[in-house]
């Protein structure tokens, strides 16, 4: 599960997502030991989870949109993340499309080891139309 | 060029590079950004079943070298692409943070000689661990010909560390390769490496029939190099024909073949069956492995009375198929407690029953085949 989360990232040290049915909140603590500088922000059925380490979980019953904006208002910029505010999935979508090989084509491996509850994950929605790009007639023909 | 568009180019250059792991033993920071954590976290799968763990990329995808199956060599026209330290930096912090990747691959073609790139792949990772505090995985390639200088800061950067041989031996180096010396440029820097202390080890990879070598000459350099320079893994990769490189009307080589090479090298690092054992039993006489699982040939080989599960040691448990090294460690630790007398059991146990049931005793129950009859 904890391989599945998508964060974006705010400069200001603040990792944050909004979680689909299926996951957990509970995985916060996993993200929580991974990036220690960080605060990690997990929305869940209306509620906002946020924690850093070192300090006690917080519940708000706010957007995590808008808990970002008031921590952002109150935090200085990090050194270590300058230039690193992500909002889009620009840069794993183009990595992702560059790492196929065509020649090992292999749907039925893909689908054994994806878990079946994610696949209406919107984290994994590349992974999944890349599956339905079919073939066209002329790949198959030597020209 | 765009980083976009960099990350396109180099990415589908690394692709043909195989990183299985990204496990490392190293401890966890509270002042740092990552850890390195246990395997099996794959983040992603690509429609042809592969995980996607690590950001695999390449420096850059201009090389001096002439490798004919290689996408990147020195005569293939290609767009030619080249990160700079700081972009690759935070490329690969971006995609980190987002939770994509677990780690990094870095490798490239050689810009100008191997130090000068190997300087410029340091640079970048330099900077991840001291600007961007990161503490994660680091699979780095060393380039062939590399300095020693150069293989100890890599090492002091990274978890783990690899060079691929891509083919047994000199000779076959000379049928792809004019400018490769394969004992200078690649086994010298494996025995720098050997040298290193690593966190996660050192592996190679092959490209399995790239040249005419048979699966003989491929495990006799895999064990050697356990051996000798006391590699992690290797790995397998089935030559696939790029266009526009001088193999590229070159018969793709099936996976079958990688997986059955996969098998046999799992055995020789798990099973403590030696090679000796598989070149007298398994390996055809034109040094091929033959079609079918290589376990199921050589215990016809070894196996000549069925053995008892409820007295084999683990030696002897390990070479019986359907039974690999967990399960025959739960079986002596089962048996300590009482004898196992049903299938049930030995299946609660992990072994695969529909490949062990003609090679086991147990408590007298044998299976029986039909060449039993004739």
């Amino acid at each position: 599960m904890i391989a599945y989360v998508r964060f974006k990232v705010s400069s200001k040290g603040i990792l944050w997502t909004r979680l689909e049915e299926g996951f957990t909140p509970s995985i916060l603590n996993f993200f929580v030991e991974r990036y220690p500088l960080l605060y990690i922000m997990l929305e869940y059925k209306s509620t906002t989870y946020v924690k850093k380490k070192g300090s006690n979980l917080a519940r708000l019953n706010k957007p995590v949109e808008k808990v970002v904006e008031d921590y952002e208002k109150v935090l200085d910029e990090k050194p270590y993340l300058e230039g690193l505010n992500v909002n889009s999935d620009d840069l794993w979508g183009e990595f992702y499309d560059s790492q196929y090989i065509k020649q090992r084509k292999n749907h039925k491996l893909f689908h054994h080891y994806i878990p079946k509850y994610l696949k209406n994950i919107k984290g994994l929605k590349k992974e999944f139309d890349s599956l339905n790009e079919s073939d066209k007639i002329t790949s198959f023909i030597k020209l | 060029m765009n980083t976009l568009e960099k990350v396109k180019i180099l990415g589908a250059a690394s692709k043909y590079d195989i990183c299985a792991s990204s496990a490392s033993p190293r401890n966890h920071s509270s002042e740092r950004i990552g850890n390195p954590c246990g395997p099996g976290i794959c983040k992603s799968f690509t429609p042809d079943g592969r995980c996607v763990t690590l950001f695999k990329v390449l420096y850059s995808n201009s090389c001096t070298h002439d490798c004919k199956y290689c996408m990147n060599n020195n005569k293939c026209s290609k767009k030619v692409a080249m990160f700079e330290p700081q972009e690759l930096a935070q490329t690969f912090m971006k995609l980190y943070l987002q939770n994509y990747v677990e780690g990094l691959f870095l490798s490239s073609g050689i810009v100008k000689d191997s130090d000068y790139t190997m300087g410029l792949m340091l640079d970048a990772v330099r900077l991840l661990r001291e600007k961007y505090l990161f503490n994660g995985y680091v699979h780095l390639k060393v380039l062939p010909g590399s300095s020693l200088e150069m293989v100890k800061q890599a090492a002091e950067l990274s978890d783990r560390l690899s060079l691929n041989l891509e083919v047994p031996s000199k000779t076959r180096m000379s049928e792809i390769s004019e400018i490769k010396d394969y004992k200078v440029d690649i086994i010298r820097r494996h025995n720098y490496i050997k040298r290193q202390r690593l966190a996660s080890g050192a592996t190679t990879q092959f490209v399995v029939g790239s040249t005419d070598e048979s699966d003989f000459e491929i495990l006799e350099k895999t064990n050697w190099m356990y051996e000798r320079m006391n590699l992690k893994r290797v790995y397998f990769n089935a030559f696939v024909p790029v266009p526009k490189t001088d193999l590229q009307n070159k018969q793709q080589v099936s996976l079958e073949r990688e997986h059955r090479l996969y098998q046999v090298d799992f055995m020789l690092r798990k099973y403590n069956i030696s090679f000796k054992t598989f070149k007298k039993h398994v390996l055809s006489d034109n040094g091929m492995l033959p079609r079918g699982d290589p376990k199921i040939f050589l215990a016809k080989e070894l196996i000549k009375e069925p053995v008892s599960i409820n007295s084999a040691g683990e030696d002897e448990l390990l070479k019986v198929p359907g039974i690999g090294p967990l399960s025959a460690k739960r079986i002596i630790s089962f048996r300590r407690q009482k004898s196992i007398k049903t299938y049930s059991t030995l299946q609660a146990l992990g072994v695969v029953l529909k490949r062990a049931k003609s090679f086991i005793n147990l408590n007298g129950i044998v299976q029986r085949s039909l060449g039993d009859y004739y």
